[in-house]
């Protein structure tokens, strides 16, 4: 997704500003005149000329709409599958403890597999191989402590 | 100082479990280099989490084993497909492949390996070296002459990267903003935290990484579906070394100057392989005496390009282990696997556990020897590797992605920030933000703000201390200059140009 320069340049000067707003709320240290705030507010300084910057060089540049998106978006199984995962393994994440690595690393995968085009069950076996050679690995031999989750007692 | 630890440093490295480790770490770097579109620092990253149940010279090992061998099997697609495995590549892309078109590839394969490791093993040398002298020097330092080098590392690394100066700096400072995020060290108030008590630690550092590099990859790849074209055949790899030996020999002037090049660029903080190989293949170019051939085909304009990438590689831990100030994106990943490990990068550590540093230091020379048998191995295999779909390992390299950034603390907070931030850096990379510089500032957030903070309650808040110390006046004259030579060099260009106009 390409967004035009002017925009960034605005959100950045808007980002700089809260910036700014947040450092300057924290309180200074007893007779120093420096403090946790001294250092984001120089940030906070830069991404507002940034974002200034940004946005006059963007002006001048023209030809582009203010949002351009990669034609690979209109596909409806490509979007699927970048929400899966991006957003969704987020969701994964919020119940990782209590679905275990295993079960939902699977679903996903496969999930993954089927919206790319790789339909057979095949892949479904491939995602069934890799996650549970993964999960055993992790736990088993380097004692990384992935939750087994719902296959508690089995793995 | 070296040479008392080495016996000490080969019972470290001379035992099968880390010929085992180095063995398949090369050969996943092999595999992550010849697959266009991951990156040798991605393999990095990804390894992060394994290193965690390593002690640390085999946790280095493998780090420097992948990332040497990823750099140079990058070239093998480069040659095949036309499309570099990895950044490092970019420079020499058409000549390798005009090579392959014209029947020579065994040859052009053959002088990618061989000069890879000549290069790889003279930035070893260097850094074997130059870096305990350089730890001796640097044990006089202060705050504020960590200050600047720290600056003078952001700098650079918003100086020579390919994107715009502007938007390198604004994603240097996003990965600033994203280092402040957590408690602050010196008063202990929360900071950008949104009263989530997972971020008072501040944001993990694995799993930004992996995020940060893995994510847009996934992402392109699912969605844009770029799809590479057929793999030329590569016949017998056997041919690779017929007529070798001539070309380096008459080469080798080249040899050692781009060595010298890549090494010193490495050192440079903040510019990695990438930069290493287009400068010296730029200065190849400049000073050869048929420069029509490059682009073309030029076996020269590769030897010089091929040692450059490498020797770069090693040239960035010298910064590394000797100020804790990575030289590219790999070393930032080294250093903070080097914290983990209670082995802070530094002056100290030189003298602390210097028998662990010459056991480092005798693996950067073991992998780039490994270069040499084992890219003959790839290059055999090469069109067999690059017939895997890129969008097949899609979905379980996300798989990995979760475990790493799962493991770190055992908490599911890692996978969202790996998320959120790899979310954040496709919207970056689409709009030409540079990943790299935000990786350095998360990296070297702390270490910039601290020395900032500690100079300026020791200086009573005068700037005037940083420029009182001798090294700390000459590192501050050196940032200066480098903020201000290209200022001035576009402001004579447009003169020049205007004058022109008004003539």
């Amino acid at each position: 997704m390409k967004v035009h320069d002017s925009v960034i340049g605005a959100l950045l000067f808007a980002f700089g500003l809260w910036v700014l707003a947040t450092a300057w709320s924290y309180p200074e240290m007893p007779g120093q005149s420096i403090g946790p705030g001294t250092f984001p507010s120089v940030l906070g300084a830069l991404f507002m000329a940034g974002g200034v910057l940004l946005a006059i060089t963007g002006l001048r540049e023209r030809g582009m709409g203010l949002v351009m998106i990669d034609p690979g978006w209109r596909f409806p199984a490509r979007f699927a599958a970048a929400i899966l995962a991006t957003a969704g393994v987020v969701a994964f994440a919020m119940v990782f403890e209590t679905v275990g690595f295993p079960i939902g690393g699977f679903v996903l995968l496969t999930a993954l597999f089927i919206l790319s085009g790789y339909r057979s069950p095949t892949w479904i076996a491939a995602s069934a191989v890799f996650v549970l050679a993964v999960h055993l690995t992790m736990t088993r031999l380097l004692y990384v402590p992935l939750p087994a989750g719902l296959l508690k007692g089995i793995l | 100082m070296i040479f008392q630890h080495l016996g000490a440093a080969f019972e470290l490295v001379l035992t099968w479990n880390m010929f085992l480790i180095m063995f398949s770490c090369a050969l996943f770097g092999l595999f992550v280099g010849s697959v266009p579109g991951l990156s040798a620092t991605m393999a990095t990253a990804m390894l992060v989490p394994l290193t965690f149940f390593m002690d640390p010279v085999p946790a280095i090992a493998a780090i420097v084993t992948t990332a040497a061998m990823a750099i140079f099997a990058s070239d093998i697609p480069a040659a095949l497909i036309r499309i570099p495995g990895t950044a490092a590549s970019a420079a020499y892309v058409s000549d390798l492949n005009a090579l392959t078109r014209a029947g020579k590839v065994g040859r052009a394969l053959g002088i990618s390996v061989t000069a890879s490791a000549i290069g790889g093993i003279f930035g070893s040398l260097v850094l074997i070296f130059a870096a305990p002298e350089l730890a001796l020097v640097s044990l006089n330092f202060t705050s504020f002459e960590y200050f600047w080098l720290a600056l003078l590392g952001l700098t650079a690394a918003v100086m020579l990267g390919s994107a715009s100066i502007l938007k390198s700096l604004i994603a240097l400072c996003i990965g600033l903003m994203i280092a402040s995020v957590g408690m602050d060290t010196t008063s202990g108030l929360p900071r950008f935290t949104f009263g989530l008590t997972s971020l008072l630690d501040g944001v993990a550092f694995v799993p930004a990484l992996i995020g940060m590099f893995a994510i847009p990859e996934l992402i392109r790849t699912f969605v844009h579906r770029d799809l590479p074209p057929p793999a030329a055949p590569i016949g017998n790899p056997f041919s690779l070394f017929r007529g070798l030996g001539g070309v380096l020999w008459r080469h080798k002037t080249n040899l050692a100057r781009s060595s010298t090049i890549g090494t010193i660029i490495g050192i440079l903080p903040g510019a990695g392989s990438d930069i290493a190989s287009w400068i010296s293949y730029a200065v190849s170019k400049k000073f050869s005496k048929k420069p029509e051939v490059y682009g073309d085909g030029s076996e020269e304009g590769l030897v010089d390009a091929c040692a450059a990438n490498n020797s770069a590689l090693s040239g960035a831990y010298v910064p590394a282990m000797v100020f804790g100030i990575p030289g590219d994106s790999i070393t930032a990943i080294v250093i903070g696997v080097l914290y983990i490990k209670g082995l802070n990068p530094g002056p100290m550590v030189f003298l602390t556990s210097a028998d662990t540093i010459a056991a480092i230091f005798l693996v950067f020379l073991l992998a780039n020897i490994l270069i040499v048998p084992l890219g003959l191995l790839a290059i055999g295999f090469a069109a067999q590797i690059l017939r895997v779909p890129k969008l097949v390992l899609a979905p379980m390299i996300l798989g990995f992605c979760i475990v790493g950034s799962y493991s770190i603390d055992a908490s599911a907070s890692g996978v969202v920030i790996m998320v959120v931030l790899g979310v954040l850096a496709y919207l970056m990379e689409e709009n030409g933000f540079p990943v790299a510089p935000t990786i350095l500032g998360i990296v070297m957030g702390l270490l910039v703000e601290r020395n900032l903070v500690t100079s300026l309650i020791k200086s009573d808040g005068s700037p005037l201390g940083f420029f009182e110390r001798p090294i700390a006046a000459g590192l501050a004259l050196t940032v200066a200059i480098i903020w201000i030579v290209p200022v001035v060099l576009w402001v004579r260009r447009r003169k020049k140009r205007s004058g022109e106009t008004f003539v």
